[in-house]
């Protein structure tokens, strides 16, 4: 009986008892997935994460794209976006002021025009004025012009230039001025029809002409013909990649669900064991204190301490840890009661061994397995209260998370236009997470208590 | 030691407990309790003022300064009434009594629909929502999931079985909320099937039958996302609970006195187990409506949830604080009639062992 007790207590029977269970072995390869992924997030995109905020760190970026693999469902209307980039030329130069002309040609051949364009021209001093000639394939153009050149500009920035060609053409001064529809009248046929979605189909010609202060070099520049569709999950509202916020989101996740349920369980099975194991009036006081913290509403209380400390990742940890003990107390508690029932202990009894040593060599190894389960099937608890929080607004500062990308979702109203992957891919992270836990925690369950 | 003993001892017991959990919440929020106080007792003594002074143009016979020493004694009085000028233990005594008599003091900015800024007369306002909801929703949930654990329980090795311990690994790792943006994204707006939020149709219908229909049309989305997530949930506790009674000894000696399997499944088990099953039924009624409250956000269905999380944006904190202690005393209760119920079937106890 002993010898089997030792070896089901060992670490390797673990392992064993996982990897065994079909459900549990994929759950293990998930989970260590996941781990690959969290690392690569850490270690190449810390920067990204500082960034999430600053709307004009994605200002390049298609704004609500969808995933780009939609694209093979209809090529010519969901493309990504194309950069062209040219070898500026000065054109004149004295020591008040430098002339710089960029020449770009492209062709486009797809049934919409892209959903902007957007300007970029890097410099190491500012510019001091910008101007766009855009040559459509029958020789039409329009100049662009603004009154505030800077070096990231879209078509929004050039609107009274656009508005007012529009209005020539059409006669009328147009309902609305969205990028996509300054979009369309750069890429439309002259006349009445200029905003009816035709496209002018062949080479289109752009020359930027910018003026500089004198010794001014161009670094960077490019143009950018904004596509609607982005990468594995598109984009939001910001242009922010859906993909990278998820990808960022995974190593937060997997540390608040792993240290939230680790510290509960611990605490929960020692204070539920002791207090089972000893009995009498210990038992009824220690029942007393889980009771309290039962009973506090866990998601309001946690609004509310959230509100008022702004905790960090560890504190955020420690609270959720805080309010979940008690469930796994109580279990704790009744298994320790049955425990005691059991011969070997009242053999120890009558043998007069020390009862804190009957709590470690009887106790202690029989509330293990029960502890290592119930720490597996308390993470998704912990990832789902911790993106509950982020959903609510109350992320802990400088991260990202998936509850985070989902209450942007919603305060830039995803669900009303229609923009699924944004609310779909954080969501089926949130579950594609707390599965593997799930399962592992089952197989443990199984293999322990017998299951049925 | 009777079931009277054992009453007094249970209430003894919860009504600590209940001031425990308070005194924890006071201790947590001190701080943020004493700015909400003084700025409740600055606004009735601005609103005292604002009175007098329109009262006192009326008749002309008061002037400043006596406005102010009026205001100043008001203020002093409130001041005391919310204990802000003692020793800290007589505060704590205070806020305790306020607490236990539903004085949670006046909104910073909420208002209940009659207009009423008492804390306690916006969250009686609010509540009867939630339960509706959620009431609904977690009676629903108890019946399939009931039914579901039992058939999983009996058919042990057929789809039955292996069903339920799948639609528990979605209830454990689907948040409500999400499914239930999803829901409204897809059934609302892409399919134009369901409201996409509210509680009835803005402005709601005249009669008390068009109104109730259409209070349930509004609800049948929240209810679905509750459903789905949480029908595993209960269905997986409840063939826990039959499969480990079926390991009893006296299973077995209905088994051997001949009875049916169904006889033994509806008449020995099912009549043993259910104290455990009440017990987790009044945990989850009282849980839901704690638990609901991004749901209720999602859905824009005005219970305390939505109500909470209003105050969150507002910075409405005595809202925030009240609600909470709500909460609590709902939770408690559930646990205690639960108690009471277990010790009044439990013959152990009414022997007075």
């Amino acid at each position: 009986m002993n010898k089997t007790v030792s070896a089901e207590t060992g670490v390797k029977l673990y392992v064993n008892t996982i990897i065994k269970n079909k459900s549990g072995l994929i759950g293990v390869i998930m989970i260590l997935f996941f781990v690959a992924l969290s690392i690569y997030a850490v270690t190449n995109f810390s920067n990204v994460s500082h960034q999430w905020e600053n709307s004009i760190y994605w200002e390049t970026y298609p704004k609500n794209a969808m995933p780009y693999w939609m694209s093979y469902f209809n090529p010519n209307k969901i493309f990504a976006t194309e950069a062209i980039t040219t070898k500026p030329s000065i054109i004149y130069s004295s020591n008040t002021y430098d002339i710089y002309q960029l020449n770009y040609n492209f062709t486009w051949y797809k049934e919409m025009a892209p959903t902007d364009v957007v300007f970029y021209i890097k410099t190491n001093s500012p510019i001091e004025s910008i101007q766009i000639l855009w040559i459509k394939p029958d020789g039409t153009n329009i100049t662009l012009s603004t009154t505030s050149p800077v070096s990231v500009s879209d078509l929004i920035t050039y609107s009274s230039s656009i508005d007012s060609y529009i209005t020539e053409q059409i006669g009328y001064v147009p309902p609305s001025t969205t990028s996509q529809t300054l979009s369309q009248a750069l890429f439309g046929y002259e006349g009445k029809g200029l905003l009816n979605g035709t496209i002018e189909k062949g080479l289109y010609r752009i020359s930027i002409t910018i003026v500089t202060s004198p010794n001014t070099k161009i670094l960077l520049n490019k143009v950018y013909l904004e596509g609607n569709a982005y990468g594995l999950f598109g984009t939001d509202s910001y242009g922010r990649p859906i993909d990278l916020g998820i990808l960022l989101g995974f190593p937060n996740a997997l540390e608040i669900g792993l240290l939230t349920s680790i510290i509960s369980v611990i605490g929960g099975v020692i204070i539920g064991g002791i207090s089972g194991f000893l009995g009498g009036k210990t038992d009824s006081a220690m029942n007393w204190v889980t009771l309290v913290i039962l009973v506090l509403p866990a998601l309001p209380f946690l609004v509310v301490l959230s509100y008022i400390m702004r905790p960090n990742l560890i504190l955020e940890a420690l609270l959720i840890a805080f309010l979940s003990w008690p469930f796994y107390a109580i279990i704790a508690r009744s298994s320790a009661q049955s425990i005691k029932n059991e011969t070997y202990v009242e053999a120890d009894k009558v043998l007069g061994i020390p009862s804190y040593r009957t709590f470690f060599t009887h106790f202690l190894p029989r509330l293990t397995p029960f502890a290592i389960a119930y720490t597996a099937l308390g993470v998704p608890g912990a990832i789902i209260l911790v993106e509950t929080l982020s959903f609510l607004g109350l992320t802990p500062a400088g991260l990202v998370t998936w509850g985070s990308i989902l209450n942007s979702a919603e305060s830039n109203l995803a669900a009303v236009n229609g923009w699924w992957w944004w609310i779909l891919f954080p969501g089926v992270m949130i579950i594609l997470v707390s599965i593997p836990f799930v399962m592992i925690g089952f197989a443990i369950e199984k293999a322990v208590f017998g299951g049925k | 030691m009777g079931y009277k003993t054992y009453l007094i001892k249970e209430i003894i017991i919860y009504v600590t407990v209940l001031i425990a959990a308070m005194s924890l919440l006071y201790i947590l929020t001190y701080p943020v309790i004493q700015e909400v106080l003084k700025a409740t007792v600055q606004t009735e003594a601005e609103g005292f003022k604002q009175a007098i002074l329109k009262h006192a143009s009326g008749h002309g016979n008061l002037n400043l300064t006596s406005i102010n020493i009026l205001v100043n004694k008001y203020k002093a009085s409130l001041m005391a009434a919310y204990g802000l000028n003692q020793p800290l233990y007589l505060k704590y005594f205070i806020q305790m009594k306020n607490l236990l008599i539903f004085n949670f003091g006046n909104a910073y900015f909420l208002t209940a629909p009659n207009g009423s800024h008492k804390v306690y007369a916006i969250i009686a306002a609010y509540l009867p929502y939630t339960i509706i909801l959620f009431t609904t929703g977690t009676i629903i949930v108890i019946l399939v999931g009931t039914l579901l654990g039992l058939l999983s329980a009996r058919y042990a090795g057929t789809v039955w079985d292996k069903l339920v311990p799948t639609i528990a690994v979605v209830h454990s790792s689907l948040p409500t909320w999400w499914l239930g943006f999803l829901l409204i994204a897809a059934l609302a707006y892409a399919i134009k099937i369901f409201p996409p939020g509210g509680i009835t149709s803005i402005p709601p219908p005249k009669s008390p039958l068009m109104y109730s229909i259409n209070m349930l049309y509004h609800m049948a989305l929240p209810l679905i996302a509750f459903f789905i997530v949480n029908v595993g949930g209960f269905a997986y506790v409840v063939r826990s609970l039959v499969i480990s009674t079926t390991k009893e000894d006296f299973v077995m000696t209905a088994k051997a006195r001949g009875l049916s399997d169904s006889r033994i499944l509806y008449r020995h088990i099912l009549r043993t187990a259910s104290p455990s099953i009440s017990t987790q039924v009044a945990l989850a009624i009282a849980g839901s409506f704690a638990g609901g409250l991004t749901t209720e956000i999602v859905f824009n269905w005005h219970g305390v949830g939505w109500l909470t999380y209003e105050a969150i944006l507002l910075n409405d904190l005595p809202v925030i604080l009240g609600i909470n202690f709500v909460l609590t005393v709902i939770l408690l209760l559930a646990l205690f009639i639960n108690e009471m119920i277990k010790g009044y079937l439990d013959p152990r106890i009414k022997a007075g062992e």
